[in-house]
């Protein structure tokens, strides 16, 4: 699956602020701080995206943002399982999980038991429910290897699934997370920067329709950080989309073949 | 059967796309809108008696404003699922008008303007066993919230930190599904969320609780404080309540000061005598309240109750610090919203913030106050 033929991998990278310039900067170990993969502050990594992962599926997609490896399959809009209460419009359930080798100790994914209910907050004001009701649309995500950043890949390849299963949505949903290390705000961490973040902001919208679907923040953030993040985020969102529809376009390009 | 179902939203998109321009820009007026104002706002006297005209007036113009805003009521439903579950109460048409105009008008269904809360009742030291205890009422709302300390041993990245783990449990007195694991998904939000709101960053930065005040012998022990909420009634607003039952429970808390026998040396655990006597307080002038704003139409409002969280487009709940600066920020489900409309939300959040602080803290410390007495 690491083979791309044909694609070069693009970035989502954020239009350079003047903030780029404000090169030496340093943390409050080293001196002249570089980030481990030798990323700039505000780069994101380059995303690869594929759909049809999965056969049995309706829908399915594979995101690979270098460590993070994610698989997403969707399942609908089928009968509501339990008998439950009669809803004119759909359902959506989603269920993220992770495999016991997805992080460097074995089985440690006891930390992320709400990435399932923030993957359903993200994407049920995306998903148009009115057109299937009665019915439910199951996404489920599993994390194959985490490398950072897991929930924002998560929801990117969910709402990718969801297209490549036809399930009718306002917009396609992209979702960026930014961490603060310090006085900096970097893009996309890795999990190294993450267990060392001060504070960390989640943003998954829908770029066409500029809506926030989902925010987060933790740590101690002042308004105007807030708004530089927000800024940031949304702008390598809008990025992320493009690359998302691209691969969406390919995948129905060689399906025509 | 996709382009099918894309022929019969294609008609509803024709409806919308009017509205989609103004839907764009929040501050514009929309004129299906103040056709719903004017009927609700004239048919709020004749409510109660049920002209039947009146109320066929008020299906038409709720059938306009539903469809062309992606109907709210409906959406709302689903919209939070694990919230909104809880207060499944059948709200008719009439009433659902009611709440949204009233909201609009700056006067709620009990009387209160948008922004203000119903009236705080703290009392601390309820549970005597626990090291710290508190128990808040806002409205029917009522929550108790317990911090127990206990001996540990520091994570081994973190040596001189003590450890929080925070807790909710929602009970089934507050709603007959949270029996067994029904109340689970609610409390696994909750949790988190206050989580995210009291502890900060991963690396300790911006933390309510000074984690390394909790710290006995650097690398060996440390007190690990175990905060265990509990719902007992709810009407709206959990998040609110719980953050301030949180506050007011570690003010109350008191860590028993501990002796550490001296001459211990290498790996040896050291012996540590706690004492029954003496206490040590808890500062909690850092720890932030938490304000939960809900959008309503394009009002937001304070402390909803179950009713008016039933309405909701969406929902977003901000942690702010004596400061002013977020410490937390989390939205609730529902539908997308606007970047700017997220940030005039965190700027009135910051505004509100301020005198619930104050009020909170002078509760308490009547609270407190008043347990010393007795």
């Amino acid at each position: 699956m690491a083979g791309k033929p044909g694609t070069t991998p693009t970035t989502y990278s954020p239009s350079p602020t003047t903030q780029k310039t404000r090169r030496p900067i340093f943390n409050e170990n080293d001196v002249d701080w570089v980030r481990p993969d030798g990323r700039g502050f505000h780069q994101c990594r380059p995303a690869f995206f594929r759909t049809g992962a999965v056969n049995a599926a309706s829908g399915s997609a594979y995101a690979e943002f270098g460590n993070t490896k994610v698989i997403v399959s969707v399942f609908g809009p089928r009968e509501s399982k339990k008998a439950m209460m009669y809803s004119d419009i759909g359902r959506l359930n989603c269920s993220v999980s992770h495999t016991t080798f997805a992080t460097p100790v074995r089985g440690q994914g006891s930390e992320h038991k709400d990435f399932s209910s923030m993957l359903h907050k993200s994407l049920e004001g995306a998903i148009i429910l009115e057109t299937f009701p009665k019915t439910t649309v199951d996404v489920f995500a599993l994390v194959l290897e985490s490398g950072g950043s897991d929930l924002p890949v998560v929801i990117s390849c969910a709402s990718l699934a969801l297209a490549d299963a036809g399930i009718l949505m306002h917009d396609l949903v992209a979702s960026v997370s930014l961490s603060c290390l310090g006085k900096n705000l970097v893009i996309d961490p890795i999990l190294e920067e993450e267990s060392y973040q001060d504070g960390g902001l989640l943003i998954t919208c829908m770029p066409s329709r500029y809506e926030v679907t989902q925010l987060t923040v933790t740590g101690e953030w002042s308004t105007p950080k807030i708004n530089e993040g927000m800024q940031l985020c949304l702008d390598a969102c809008s990025k992320l989309a493009k690359i998302m529809r691209s691969c969406l376009k390919e995948a129905t390009s060689t399906s025509q073949e | 059967m996709v382009e099918n179902l894309k022929e019969i939203s294609k008609s509803k998109e024709q409806a919308k796309q009017d509205q989609e321009a103004s839907n764009y820009s929040p501050l514009e007026e929309s004129p299906e809108f103040e056709d719903v104002q004017e009927v609700t706002s004239s048919g709020r006297r004749e409510h109660k008696d049920e002209d039947t005209d009146q109320s066929e007036e008020d299906l038409n113009a709720g059938v306009n404003y539903n469809s062309l805003n992606r109907s709210p009521t409906l959406q709302s439903q689903q919209y939070g699922c694990a919230w909104i579950e809880l207060g499944m109460v059948g709200l008719s048409l009439g009433e659902k008008h009611f709440i949204q105009g009233g909201i609009a008008q700056d006067i709620r269904s009990d009387g209160r303007k948008r922004l203000t809360y119903r009236p705080i009742n703290v009392e601390t030291g309820v549970i005597p066993q626990a090291n710290g205890s508190a128990r808040i009422r806002m409205g029917a709302t009522d929550v108790i919230s317990t911090v127990k300390a206990e001996l540990g041993k520091p994570i081994s990245l973190q040596p001189d930190k003590g450890k929080v783990s925070i807790y909710v449990d929602c009970s089934p007195t507050a709603a007959p599904m949270f029996e067994g694991r029904g109340g689970e998904e609610l409390s696994t939000e909750l949790s988190v969320a206050l989580q995210r709101s009291l502890l900060g960053g991963k690396s300790g930065a911006g933390a309510g609780i000074d984690l390394s005040s909790l710290v006995v012998v650097e690398g060996k022990i440390c007190w690990d404080l175990y905060i265990d909420c509990l719902v007992v009634c709810s009407d709206g607003n959990l998040l609110d309540a719980l953050g301030a039952a949180i506050k007011a429970a570690l003010s109350n808390t008191g860590i028993p000061r501990v002796q550490v026998a001296a001459g211990a040396s290498g790996d040896e655990q050291p012996e540590v005598d706690i004492s029954d006597e003496e206490f040590l307080q808890f500062d909690t002038s850092d720890i932030p309240v938490i304000v939960t704003l809900t959008k309503v139409g394009r009002h937001y409002i304070v402390d909803a109750t179950t009713e008016e969280e039933s309405q909701m487009s969406s929902a977003i709940s901000i942690s702010v610090n004596r400061k002013g600066h977020i410490c937390g920020l989390t939205k609730r489900g529902g539908a997308g919203l606007d970047p700017s409309i997220v940030l005039d939300m965190i700027s009135v959040a910051k505004h509100v913030s301020e005198q619930l602080m104050n009020k909170l803290d002078s509760e308490i410390a009547a609270a407190e106050a008043g347990e010393d007495e007795s």
